[in-house]
């Protein structure tokens, strides 16, 4: 109170007496042994100035000195040297003593807005206080402390010279040293602004002087830093977690940025949102909370594949650390691939895909991993119905390197051993695991190092009779380089596997093993080029190679008669270049212009065959073979894409977007189940598949309300594909050597329009979606030997008109709070039977048209509450429980519906994957 | 190869507690479909022919097969020969034994009652190898019914076979007596013994396909086309089947899976759905009009088998019967005996020599016409 009076006292005297001239006193003194009191009588004595100070916080003090004609400033700076008392000598002549902290006698030029003309910067004064630093960083120092503190950028200059400097750095937090990604970055006056990075690295370029730097994000407290900027430098900041967040919805890091952003059909999720969504057995599932968001769906409860926008499962980009994973499920599609301990947040891209990313058509779903906190060692560890899970993280060097190693697997496997012999499953098993590390490295602060592996393993075995077994197999490095305050570069190289073996030992002889692998290894690099607060330009080029074991079929033991079937192996290169501009025409007008060339180079060896032109592509209408050597290319596509978006404000909380998309797909999953299945394989186009082409103009308006917790979208899209795979009815997909011979190339069109409202924050939060949209199919190349429902459109098996869903998490305390999620949507299409005759001794049931009629609508409702132990920050581990109950209400929803002829009478089912109530548990612990 | 869907979802389910489940499913918007031709048979190289023509049915139809009358059916080869089916019973037409010229190919021509005209792509006259081995295997299940066969020139590849099952029903008593014009009567003797034993014939009910494609050589290896559970009363006495193998082609194959697939073996998370297939009949007069079935014309390779009940130990086949005492009282015997569910056997005589009762039982027990059988005693038994 008594500091705060003083201020406000000096700050009077500095508006009112600006003019008034100090002169300079020299005087001389001797002190021996002297108090405070001693030292402050005597100069008042002999100057004329007056002193303020607190005497209980500087009775301790005694001075030893001699000064001869010296300036009160000299004397005061001779007194306290070495100690932590500071002194400010105001215009008035008066001098405040302080312990610690120091007084501005001036306040900073610039503070208000009508001192704000570049002109009258040139003659501030120099500020009594400043940090002589290039490069300021606040380790060890309390950001509350910090927020007060002016920090100066840059060499101190007399003379404050106009124009822009750029500005950068980091924002941490604190404790973990996690980079704080999306976090926005703001000066108010003039505005302007940046978000954080993938690693927490932003840019700004803004006017010399002093302004007050903003950091704002959701999860963190709101901090400012108070700066000086005189030429371009280095500022890294460490915010602090909020307190209360703990169990706060974040779907977004960017308060505002649903209306700000020019990109759209983006959505961000953090970990924490993902894991108070109730999912079947309370395993936090990164993909069953995708789909509670407006326009991704999926056939049902039992398939992990997702469609987004009325795309096909195998055209979403799933990355995990900038790397493909092809299979994202375990267990058949139960659960998600992802550990949720080890990652940090999960973007989809489903309208604008940035011109970086490209191959597939629909979405992207980028999932990255958290770094490991690079202060402390600590981890996590949980326990739920199926699965067990542990995580370890800390520094291997403080604050340079850390590491986050975490695990995952089930004990399904004593459920089984507790079955009954006559349940035929006594030896089954099932078994799944998953494991990611990540290594941080921070080489300086110019270059930083990711190492980042993943292994996830499905085998489950059906008794004594066949076994699934699948892997994923991931690695990579990533290197983040900044050249200089404008330019910063990503290089990543890495290597992904994903591999299957299915054994059956049901016969002898023929007993099998059949496996199929792909390899990809990449390499890619991103350039982010900040060129004025205009335009920030995006480059770079990507290449993989792609190395395919589309199949092989080999005997098992030696009784077997299988003949081995090795099909030949595919190699191909995809290649891309891209170049994006992000550009503000004017404030409200903005632009994210970008175009990415894409390849495909098929390489030999290989043979293909030549159909005869305008026949069915048969094994009749073959015409000739043809050979490629090793290293020779055997077929090239290649073409652009564009990827446009831009942004009109029209306020500032109301904006209407608009995007434009072409993408291109060389490599495709063969299925023809509704569900991805553990014999899906992927192929590459080669000369007689041609690649999928799509397009996609979307559309949508964006309104923010009360202070942007709650935010509202509408967006609408209007899709086409092209040569996408369908196949023919019978075809056969698995070590087909021809399998262009069993596919049709199909058109698709999808539109649709989604309705979301989010509330970000407050004790209920939550989101809301509501979309209408359709998918529809036609086959109609008459090329093709069978046509489909005679040529027309027909919805595709994800075709589900109405989805509505809802998330809502209510917060009764910090330790306690309940989520509830419901979900409704149209039954999907399906096939039934329309009439029925007897063949082969049976009566069996004839088929309507494909899709033509409609599974029972689908509705579910799920509940959780989440309870923590206490929050005291000092104890050894943190834990707290998950209740929750899936499918509330215990409504059957049909997965699929199917007939079959039992003892000679048509029977129609429907199965149902969880047709109960499934209560689950979850304990986690922190330490 | 096959992948054993419906396991892995049973599996999946067990695993989770038997959370899934399939309950009945019922769909009120399936519209008028029309009705189509379905053909079924191969055309015997060597033996007698039967083709058989019915139409499919509505689903809110009674499943009561409805035999094609009336139509018109002949064999053409590519040397103009023609041969003329006969309806030999309702919708089965047949022609005698022929043996068709191997070199030639023979397509199947209908012309229905309704006036319109359906014809069969060409087909090649395909040759079968014997039947190596048909046998049988006690099982946890019941008994299982194997083929093995093989062609050493490797050129079958694809394989079907259907089959009848015959076997021999006993009542568990003699029925002496017969209750008549609100009587009891004797029973004719030639009968008493004739409802005793009947034979009971019953044709295979599922698509038996096989192909050895993926294997090195031609070798069909006990391939299971039945299974007889447990207790069932097809051992209760004697059983035999009669295995009919023949040759298909690739399309027939083919065209087979996809039919079995839609009809047999839906019902797991990864199953497709049901698709369209196109046999190899087409209608003449309307080319989008569909015709079910695929004909072949092959060579049909016959092989039976008999099982005796005393080679099955433990089959413990028993019929559920319920034994009756009945007072020798008009309206007592009326309300036992009169609908002829229940049977007599023999009676039961008070001290004074009078009859006190009568002893019954089911009639399933004692009349083995009841259970589905014929008193004719087959040819081969």
């Amino acid at each position: 109170m008594r500091n705060l009076t003083i201020l406000v006292f000096c700050f009077y005297l500095a508006i009112f007496q600006v003019g008034a001239q100090v002169k300079p006193v020299e005087i001389t003194v001797a002190f021996k042994d002297a108090r405070i009191k001693d030292f402050v009588n005597e100069i008042e004595s002999k100057s004329g100035f007056h002193f303020y100070y607190n005497p209980s916080e500087m009775d301790s003090l005694r001075l030893n000195f001699n000064a001869k004609n010296e300036t009160i400033a000299s004397i005061l700076r001779i007194a306290f040297k070495n100690t932590d008392f500071s002194f400010t000598i105001d215009k008035q002549s008066n001098v405040f003593l302080t312990k610690g902290v120091e007084i501005l006698a001036n306040l900073p030029y610039g503070l208000f807005e009508n001192e704000q003309d570049s002109l009258r910067w040139k003659v501030q004064r120099e500020p009594e206080l400043i940090a002589d630093l290039t490069t300021v960083s606040e380790q060890g120092d309390l950001a509350g402390n910090l927020e007060n503190k002016q920090i100066q950028i840059g060499n101190k200059t007399a003379q404050l010279k106009p124009g822009n400097v750029t500005l950068i750095g980091y924002v941490r937090d604190a404790k973990t040293g996690v980079p704080e990604i999306g976090a926005a970055v703001f000066i108010e006056n003039p505005r302007i602004n940046t978000y954080t990075n993938q690693f927490g690295y932003y840019t700004l370029v803004i006017p010399r002087g002093a302004h007050t730097l903003n950091i704002k994000a959701l999860g963190i407290q709101d901090t400012k830093r108070n700066l000086m900027i005189y030429s371009d430098g280095k500022l890294d900041v460490e915010i602090q977690t909020q307190v209360l967040s703990l169990r706060e919805v974040v779907i977004s890091a960017e308060k505002s940025a649903n209306v700000r952003n020019v990109q759209m059909g983006v959505e961000k999720l953090s970990i924490k949102s993902i894991k108070q969504v109730p999912v079947a057995f309370g395993e936090a599932d990164i993909v069953k909370v995708m789909l509670t968001l407006p326009g991704v769906k999926s056939v049902g409860e039992a398939s992990n594949g997702f469609n987004v926008r009325g795309g096909a499962v195998d055209q979403n980009l799933i990355l995990f650390d900038d790397l493909t994973i092809y299979n994202p499920s375990h267990f058949f599609g139960f659960f998600s691939a992802f550990n949720p301990d080890v990652i940090k947040d999960v973007e989809l891209y489903k309208s604008s895909i940035p011109s970086r990313y490209g191959g597939r058509l629909s979405s992207v779903l980028d999932v990255s991993s958290r770094d490991g906190n690079n202060k402390k060692l600590s981890g996590t560890a949980g326990i739920g119905l199926l699965t067990g899970r542990l995580n370890i993280e800390g520094p291997i060097i403080k604050d340079k390197t850390s590491f986050i190693l975490g695990g995952r697997t089930t004990y399904s496997n004593w459920l089984l051993k507790m079955l009954p012999d006559e349940s035929g499953y006594k030896n089954a098993k099932a078994a799944f695991s998953d494991l990611n590390l990540r290594i941080s490295h921070e080489i300086n602060n110019k270059n930083n190092l990711y190492l980042s592996g993943y292994l996830s393993d499905d085998n489950s075995n059906l008794g004594s009779d066949t076994s699934f077994a699948y892997s994923n197999q991931n690695l990579s490095l990533k290197w983040k380089h900044i050249f200089n305050n404008q330019l910063t570069a990503v290089f990543v190289g890495g290597l992904s596997k994903y591999q299957y073996n299915n054994n059956s030992v049901a016969k002898p002889t023929n007993a099998y093993k059949m496996a199929f692998g792909i390899q990809q290894v990449n390499f890619k690099s991103d350039f982010n080029y900040y060129l004025s607060s205009k335009h920030t330009i995006d480059f770079g080029v990507s290449t993989i190679r792609y190395d395919l074991n589309p199949g092989t079929f080999q005997p098992l033991g030696s009784q077997s008669l299988v003949k081995s079937d090795i099909l030949a192996s595919e190699q191909a290169y995809e290649s891309a270049i891209y170049v994006g501009d992000r550009f503000d025409l004017s404030p409200n007008l903005s632009f994210d212009l970008g175009v990415r060339y894409s390849m495909l180079n098929y390489m030999g060896p290989q043979s293909s065959n030549i159909y005869a032109p305008n026949l069915p592509k048969s094994e009749t209408n073959v015409i000739g073979t043809t050979n490629f050597k090793n290293g020779e290319i055997a077929k090239t596509y290649h073409g652009p894409e564009l990827r446009m978006s831009a942004r009109y404000q029209l306020s500032e909380d109301f904006s209407v977007k608009a995007g434009y998309n072409t993408l291109r797909q060389y490599i495709h999953l063969l299925t023809n189940t509704t569900a991805i299945s553990p014999t899906d394989i992927w192929k590459l186009s080669d000369p007689n598949i041609r690649p999928q082409f799509g397009n996609q103009t979307s559309l949508g308006f964006y309104k923010n309300f009360k202070d942007n917790t709650i935010e509202t979208s509408i967006e609408g899209y209007y899709k086409n594909l092209k040569d996408y795979l369908d196949y023919k009815s019978g075809a056969n997909l698995i070590l087909n050597p021809n399998i262009e011979t069993d596919v049709i190339n199909t058109r698709g069109k999808a539109y649709g329009v989604e309705f979301l409202i989010k509330k970000l924050s407050g004790k209920l939060n939550g989101w809301m979606g509501y979309t209408y949209s359709r998918t529809l199919l036609k086959m109609d190349d008459a090329n093709a030997g069978q046509i489909v429902n005679d040529g027309n459109f027909y919805p595709a098996n994800h075709d589900k008109p109405h989805d509505f869903s809802l998330v809502a998490n209510y917060r009764f305390s910090h330790r306690f709070s309940a989520s509830f999620n419901t979900a409704f949507s149209t039954g999907r299409p399906i096939t039934v039977p329309i009439g029925k005759y007897f063949y082969a001794g049976s009566l069996r049931a004839n088929y309507s048209d494909r899709n033509s009629l409609r599974a029972p609508d689908y509705f579910r409702t799920d509940f959780s509450i989440n309870i923590d132990g206490n929050h005291k920050v000092n104890q050894l581990t943190h834990n707290s429980w998950t209740l929750g109950i899936y499918n509330l209400t215990g409504r059957d929803n049909a997965y699929s519906t199917y007939f079959v002829s039992e003892k000679g009478v048509i029977k129609g089912y429907q199965l149902t994957i969880f047709g109960s109530a499934i209560p689950f548990v979850n304990y986690n612990i922190r330490f | 190869m096959k992948i054993r869907t419906i396991k892995i979802i049973i599996f999946i389910s067990t695993l989770l507690f038997s959370l899934s489940c399939k309950k009945p499913f019922e769909h009120d918007a399936i519209s008028d479909s029309p009705t189509l031709l379905v053909v079924e048979g191969t055309i015997n190289q060597g033996g007698q022919t039967s083709i058989l023509l019915s139409r499919s049915l509505k689903l809110s139809d009674k499943s009561v097969v409805q035999m094609e009358k009336g139509a018109k059916v002949q064999v053409e080869g590519t040397n103009n020969t023609i041969l003329a089916l006969t309806e030999s019973a309702a919708g089965v037409y047949t022609l005698p034994s022929t043996t068709f010229n191997s070199n030639l190919q023979y397509r199947l021509r209908i012309k229905t009652i309704g006036g319109k005209e359906y014809l069969s792509e060409l087909m090649s006259v395909l040759a079968t190898p014997s039947i190596d081995s048909l046998n049988w295997r006690r099982e946890r299940d019941g008994v299982g019914i194997y083929v093995d066969a093989h062609d050493k020139n490797n050129n079958t590849k694809y394989y079907q076979w259907d089959y009848t099952e015959t076997w021999e029903q006993r009542s568990v008593e003699f029925s002496d007596y017969i209750y008549k014009n609100a009587k009891i009567q004797d029973r004719d003797p030639v009968e008493k013994v004739k409802i005793f034993t009947c034979w009971k014939e019953e044709p295979s009910k599922n698509i038996l396909i096989s192909s050895t494609t993926k294997l090195s050589s031609d070798f069909v290896d006990n391939f299971q086309l039945a299974l007889i559970p447990n207790r069932s009363e097809r051992l209760g006495v004697r059983y035999s089947v009669l295995v009919r193998q023949y040759a298909i082609s690739r399309a027939a194959f083919e065209y087979l899976t996809l039919m079995k697939r839609n009809s047999e073996q839906m019902g797991s998370i990864f199953d497709n759905q049901p698709s369209d297939i196109i046999g190899n009949i087409k209608c003449i007069n309307n080319p989008n009009e569909r015709v079910i079935g695929f004909i072949t014309i092959s060579q049909i390779i016959q092989k039976r088998i008999f099982i005796n009940n005393n080679q099955v130990p433990n089959w413990n086949f028993s019929l559920t019967c319920n034994p009756l005492v009945i007072r020798n009282h008009k309206d007592s015997l009326q309300a036992a005996f009169l609908t002829g569910s229940n049977l007599i056997t023999t009676y039961n005589v008070s001290l004074s020599g009078a009859i006190e009762s009568y002893n019954g039982n089911s009639a399933l027990c004692l009349d083995c016409r009841t259970r589905g059988g014929s008193i004719v005693k087959p040819l081969f038994w």
